[in-house]
Formats: C-alpha cells, structure tokens, sequence
C-alpha cells in the first residue's frame, strides 16, 4: 500500500523535475562536443586532418589502442575468470589492486609503471639484461593504455562470469564435455555480452589514454605519439585549430564504437 | 539383475542425508517426497554433481564412487543421463545441437552427431523443432528436446529430476504419455524424482518414499496405496493413518494411539503388539447433534472442526479429536450440516472400517 502511494505520488510530482535535471546532465556531456564543433576551423578541416602529424597521431592510437585491447583480451579474461570462479585468500585485495588503475591519476600510473619496468626498474633491469628496452617505445604506450583500460574489461567480464548458470555448466558435464567443451560451448556464449561491452569500454579507454603514456612512453612522434598527446602539443604550438580537429576525430571514433557496440550490449 | 547400488550419506549444513537403494535394469523407480526431503541432492550425488561423505555408487558393475576408497569418477565419467528440473537446455544453442551435444562430447563428428540427434527429435514427433533455439519452445517442446538430449547418449543410468515441473496442467496428459513410452523404451535404470504421488504412480512400477533425508517406505503403488507407514505417504493417498498398540477395552480390542483410542473388528492381535491402520476420510461419517449419537458404530469421537478444505466436489474436513482425522463429505452434506471451523461435531467410524495392519 505504501509503495503503491509512494508511486503514485512520484507520478504527480517527480517526472518533470526529473527530466528537467536529466536534461542539465546530458547538456553538460554535451557541452564540450558542442564547443568544440563551433571551434573548429572547418574551411581548412580535410587539408588539416591529412596533415602527416595527425595522421600519425591516429594511425598510432588505433594500433596502441588495439594492442592494449590485445593484451587485456589475452591476460585480463583469465584474470576474469579466476576471480570469479577460484577463491584463495587475497581475492578481495587482488580484485581492488584490479580496481585501482581505474580510479588512479593516470600519471600516478605512468611514474609506477615507470619504476618497475622503466631501466633501472623492478623488472627494467632484468629486461634490460636481455636486450629489451621498453620505456619510450611503442609497446610502452600499448603497456599504458593496456594498464588503465584492462580494468574496465576485467571488472564486466568477472561479472558476466558470475552471473553464468552453474546449472548449465552441469548438465554440460553431466552430458560427458570437457571443462574446454563446457567453456567454449557454454560459459563463452553466456559472457559474450559482457565480454563485448568490457572489450569495448576497455578499448574506449586505452584510446584515450594520455597521463600514463606521456610519462611511461613519452611523446615521440611517429613512436609513441597518440592522439591525446598530439592534441596536447598542438595546444603547446599554439595550434587551437589542429588541436580542436584532431580531438573530434577522437570523439567520434569513440562515440562510434559506443554507441554500436556498448549501447546495444547494455539493452539486451 | 541389480544395476544401480547406491549407498549415499552426506551432509551439508543442519541437512543430512542417508540413503540405500538398488535398481535394477529397465525398472522405472520414482523417488517421492515432500520438498526438502533431499531429493535434488540425492540425483545431484549419484550425477556425481555433488560428492558423498561415505558409502558407495556403483553402476553397470563400475564403482562410480566410494570416499572409503578414495574412488570418485567425474559427471564426464559416469553413463549417467540427467533431466534436469528446469531442464537446463543450452539457450545459444539450436533444439538439435541441445540433442548433439552428448554425442559432440563423446567425439562425435558434427555431422554424424546431428543426423543421430534427429533421428531422435523425430522419434518424439518434434523433428521440425530442430532448428528452434530453446527460449522460444513451449513447455512440452522444451521437456522432449531435454529427454531426448539425456537419452542421445544412451546411458546406462537415467534420471529424471521432476520431469514434468517444466509443465502447466493442460499438457500433462500428453506428457506423461510421451515421458512413458520414452521410459518403457529405455532398458537402463530409470530413477523419476517427484514430489507428486499422481505422477510417481503413473510413470513408476516402485517408489521410494524420503523424508528429510531417509527413506521412510518403498513398494509397489498399490502396496503405498494401502499400507501408509508415515504421515506424510498416508496424507499422498488421501488417508487417515493410526499408530498404536493393540489393547483391550471393554471386551472390545481397541488401539491406544497415545492420543484416543480406536475400537478395531476383532484381530486376534495381542495386546501390546504395535500397529498401524488407515480409515478412509469417506468412511468417517458426521454428526452435529449435542447428545451423544446413539450409532451401532463403535467409536464416537467428540471432535473439533479445524479446517474445512475444498477438492473439487469433494469436502475434507479436518478434525481436532483424539486420535486427530480428517473426513471426506459431500457439498450437500456439508450444506446440510452447515459445517464451520470450531464447531463441534461428532465423528463416527465403524470398527470394520479401521483397517489394521502391523507395524
């Protein structure tokens, strides 16, 4: 009875205000997508974005940031999947540790990736000793963007599989199927919309990583030049008008990428 | 032939479970009982789904599990099919790759697979569901896609975890007489865990009875049908059920139930011999004047109405006496007498119609 009021209630008063703050919201994510699109010099915008330092710039973060996906794909899913199915003593501090790229200043990042791996680092040493130097190179900047979007696909995928049917996974078993065939056939198909909608949030992210790259990797163009690092030296050049294209471009290609992918995930 | 010997002790939590049983080799065995009884665990234990504290499985001549010999054979290692309750189909997978899978599992080709597990949707009449994917089949769709998947891989051991949940009423004739057929044709163990006496004695020639965990009857449905020996089987056929000792009481042998007495047709019982007997609710006849009846009947028992339960046409009145009954009366007689709860009423049963058997 008394939801039931508290319902009808809301009806009366609720929606308007609602919709009125709804909308105050969605103005402020909008906001800078609008400003930058009236900024733009759009006259000199094709002869601009084929400039060869911008091109390079895109060409870099979409292999940088398909690396990092890469890397999340190969390491993070097991990951996923260990901290969803296997309990030992740690998990919680584990997943946390997980957690914590996604709520650290990139740059915090950027320096701690730099003392373990950078050359005389934690692991830096060990790698410079087999002939492998990775700071300021283009596998770093993937390292960096792999560091700060792995999370995003670890912490969807874990609860995809969480949310699998153990029920499922028995009659599988019970029905004489591997724990490969029951992975493949049954647990896979199940978290496919988590590993999507991970994947694709986790890629978002490595795109437009910036704060742990320019430390950890530099900002070598041609090497390890991504987009957001190009953005910020044409803003350290003066250039607004490169700065503000080449930022669109990046906007929309994650917004792309969101909105056919992600956004269909999340209805499902 | 004995084909499935199962001892199984396991405990989980405050629940325990304790049960002996062996099936033979084309029997069908319905496991009855209430909810909670561990009727789930106890399949969930012989799929090898769940392990067991002690005793021993064993299968075909395969000891599938035995925790005293450190022996315990996988799901993947038992010739066990399952049909789960819920049934449990594969929902990203096709009607006939559900069928395949077993056979896929066993390293199968794809093809071959297929063509097997076709043959068996068409052997249920839904070879035209094959290419359905399981969220959109109905429910009777659904149950013949599941039996027939835990059938493909011909086991040696079946069971059928409330086959018939997956159902509403309309369909359960049909059901049951495709769930028959496909039983009868099967010549491995059938175990059917249910907790519907109806569909227990339909599909199954024996029933073990469990409850809380141990096994409180087994026997053939008739056997059930008349010699209730606990509560819970006597209320499964509509039975009044008495446990008690033989005594003597005016000449008359009676039964002291501890709670009342109930006078008996003469039995040349000893006193002091414990016995049960069942009085059919029909037999129970009501009275609702205030002096005592005067009935050729020999008990006459001052009683309570406590509840009145419709059945369809029928009438169950349930009685607050010593011992406690429940009578069955028509809805004319329950108009006539215009029975309500907390009236008081007496219940007249003659002593021919308390039938005694022993303990």
């Amino acid at each position: 009875m008394a939801s039931a009021r508290r319902r009808a209630g809301g009806e009366g008063f609720s929606p308007a205000a609602l919709k009125g703050l709804a909308a105050v919201a969605a103005g402020f994510f909008m906001l800078p997508l609008v400003g930058l699109a009236l900024r733009a010099p759009w006259p000199e915008a094709w002869d601009r974005i084929r400039e060869p330092e911008i091109l390079e710039a895109l060409r870099l973060s979409v292999v940088v940031s398909l690396a990092a996906l890469a890397l999340a794909l190969v390491f993070g899913s097991p990951l996923a999947w260990v901290l969803a199915n296997v309990s030992f003593p740690g998990r919680r501090l584990l997943r946390g540790l997980v957690l914590l790229p996604m709520v650290l200043p990139p740059v915090v990042a950027g320096v701690g990736l730099l003392t373990a791996l950078g050359r005389r680092g934690l692991l830096g040493g060990v790698l410079t000793q087999l002939g492998v130097s990775l700071p300021f190179t283009t596998p770093a900047a993937a390292v960096a963007a792999a560091f700060v979007g792995a999370p995003f696909l670890v912490v969807t995928l874990e609860s995809g599989f969480r949310s699998v049917d153990r029920g499922l996974e028995e009659a599988a078993s019970t029905l004489g199927a591997s724990r490969w065939m029951i992975l493949r056939t049954v647990t896979l198909p199940a978290v496919r919309p988590s590993l999507l909608a991970g994947a694709t949030l986790c890629w978002a992210r490595a795109l437009g990583e910036f704060g742990a790259t320019i430390i950890f990797a530099g900002n070598l163009r041609g090497v390890t030049q991504t987009g957001p690092l190009a953005v910020y030296g044409e803003l350290q050049t003066g250039d607004a008008g490169g700065a503000i294209l080449l930022s669109l471009v990046l906007l929309l290609m994650s917004l792309t990428v969101l909105v056919a992918l992600r956004g269909r995930v999340s209805v499902r | 032939m004995t084909e499935l010997a199962a001892r199984v002790e396991l405990r989980r939590g405050d629940f325990s479970l304790e049960v002996a049983f062996d099936l033979e080799a084309g029997e069908t065995v319905a496991l009855l009982g209430p909810n909670g009884a561990g009727k789930s665990t106890l399949v969930q234990a012989l799929a090898g789904l769940v392990p067991i504290d002690a005793g021993e499985v064993r299968a075909a001549g395969v000891v599938w599990e035995q925790p005293g010999a450190g022996i315990r054979l996988s799901p993947q290692q038992r010739s066990v099919g399952v049909m789960f309750q819920g049934l449990r189909l594969f929902p990203a997978l096709s009607a006939l790759d559900n069928v395949a899978y077993g056979l896929r599992a066993q390293g199968i080709a794809r093809d071959a697979a297929r063509s097997t597990a076709l043959e068996l949707l068409r052997h249920f009449d839904v070879g035209e569901l094959a290419s359905r994917m399981p969220p959109t089949l109905s429910g009777g769709q659904a149950q013949r896609i599941a039996l027939a998947r835990a059938l493909a891989v011909e086991p040696d051991v079946m069971l059928l975890d409330e086959p018939m949940s997956a159902l509403d009423v309309a369909n359960r004739a049909e059901a049951r007489r495709i769930l028959r057929s496909a039983l009868d044709d099967f010549a491995g163990v059938k175990l059917v865990v249910t907790h519907e006496p109806l569909e227990a004695m339909a599909l199954a020639g024996r029933l073990i009875i469990i409850e809380d965990g141990r096994i409180v009857q087994t026997g053939t449905p008739a056997e059930i049908r008349s010699r209730p020996r606990s509560q819970y089987t006597a209320s499964l056929v509509g039975l009044n059920l008495i446990n008690g000792i033989i005594a003597s009481r005016d000449g008359h042998t009676v039964i002291d139930t501890g709670d009342g007495k109930l006078a008996i047709a003469g039995h040349g019982l000893d006193p002091g011999t414990a016995v049960r007997a069942t009085i059919h609710p029909r037999a129970i006849t009501l009275a609702i004047q205030k002096e005592r009846p005067s009935s050729s009947a020999r008990n006459v028992i001052d009683a309570e109405v406590a509840n009145i339960e419709l059945i369809g046409d029928r009438v169950r009145v349930l009685l607050d006496a010593r011992p406690p009954l429940t009578a069955e009366v028509t809805l004319e007689a329950l108009d006539e007498l215009e029975l309500q709860r907390k009236q008081r009423v007496w219940a007249i049963v003659k002593a021919t119609q308390v039938d005694v058997y022993p303990a």
